[in-house]
């Protein structure tokens, strides 16, 4: 439901119908999202998720694939007009991204921008963003790791079982980290840190999807559960 | 015949191809984690380089995917012309044992 929710949030804008949205939330029940040009039978592993009862979609957004553990990452999108943004696709990461790295700053970790749609701590990966542009707006899925499984992300990802070995799960415990594992602060200090660094100096007002919206996720999420759609590629 | 290569971009995304040919490209199916601007125009890069010669080098190949992204005004990120043309051009190789 998550990426229909999106879609029918940016079409609303496009029709001048809902203002420029930020979206958290997290995936109930833990899912695996791909990208809009990879594989879904190439990336994940359909038999372990569909037993373990986690979810598998194609976002519209390209990118990678990722692992949206419940209790282990905040996920946000934001939408608006393109207009809003800069118009390189490149500086539009960066500012985006820069108001993630303010609010990780509030709960004194420091981060960095590292082009085209990564944020790093110390050189490790906290947090991935995906962007798309169409008919006029601008929408841009990120998640923020809070808690690391790497074992999980490896039982719902396709990785060739040679590699799911203690050495390879070093080696991402090297090239990827944690909001916990750098700072013991709760999902909740962490959700306002990045809240309070998207919104600072900007008007903004909370609010639930409109019915209008709301219809149309359900709509639009009939395609995002069909086999058409998931495995296009 | 059908082949398959990837191919990680230096400073870029993953690119994997499938490709199906005998003396010209039948099928082509890029894939991977790199963005395209607007997206539907992957479509028509795969689309275009169906018919092509088999044979073809790396830089025709190459010079093909640039007129088409220069056409359609299409936004690449994380990959290039170049890549694409040294993936497909690898996954045809590997299967003539070149």
């Amino acid at each position: 439901m998550n990426m229909a929710i999106d879609e029918s949030i940016l079409e609303h804008i496009r029709d001048g119908k809902s203002e420029p949205t930020i979206r958290f939330y997290r995936w109930n029940p833990s899912a695996v999202s791909i990208g809009r040009f990879q594989s879904m039978n190439d990336e994940v592993n359909i038999g372990q998720c569909r037993s373990e009862g986690i979810d598998f979609v194609r976002r519209i957004t390209g990118g990678g694939a990722v692992y949206h553990d419940h209790d282990g990452e905040l996920t946000y999108s934001i939408l608006g007009q393109e207009s809003l943004f800069p118009k390189s696709i490149w500086e539009s990461y960066r500012m985006i991204c820069g108001r993630i790295i303010n609010g990780l700053k509030r709960i004194d970790i420091n981060a960095q921008f590292a082009p085209i749609n990564d944020i790093l701590v110390n050189g490790k990966k906290i947090s991935g963003n995906a962007q798309t542009r169409r008919e006029g707006v601008l929408l841009q899925h990120g998640t923020i790791l809070y808690r690391l499984n790497v074992a999980k992300m490896f039982s719902v990802l396709n990785v060739s079982m040679e590699k799911i070995s203690d050495k390879m799960i070093k080696s991402v415990e090297e090239r990827v980290t944690s909001i916990y594992s750098e700072k013991k602060v709760s999902f909740q200090e962490l959700y306002e840190a990045i809240l309070h660094g998207m919104t600072e100096y900007r008007d903004h007002k909370f609010g639930e999807l409109s019915r209008s919206e709301s219809t149309r996720a359900r709509e639009l999420s009939k395609t995002y559960a069909s086999d058409d759609w998931n495995f296009i590629r | 015949m059908y082949s398959a290569a990837k191919l990680k971009v230096p400073g870029g995304k993953l690119i994997s191809v499938k490709v199906t040919y005998w003396h010209t490209i039948d099928g082509v199916q890029i894939l991977g984690d790199f963005f395209i601007y607007p997206e539907e125009s992957l479509n028509a890069i795969e689309k275009s380089l169906v018919g092509m010669d088999a044979k073809a080098s790396e830089q025709e190949i190459s010079r093909h995917v640039q007129s088409v992204v220069d056409r359609n005004g299409i936004t690449l990120v994380g990959l290039t012309p170049e890549a694409i043309a040294q993936v497909v051009k690898q996954a045809i190789k590997s299967l003539n044992g070149e």
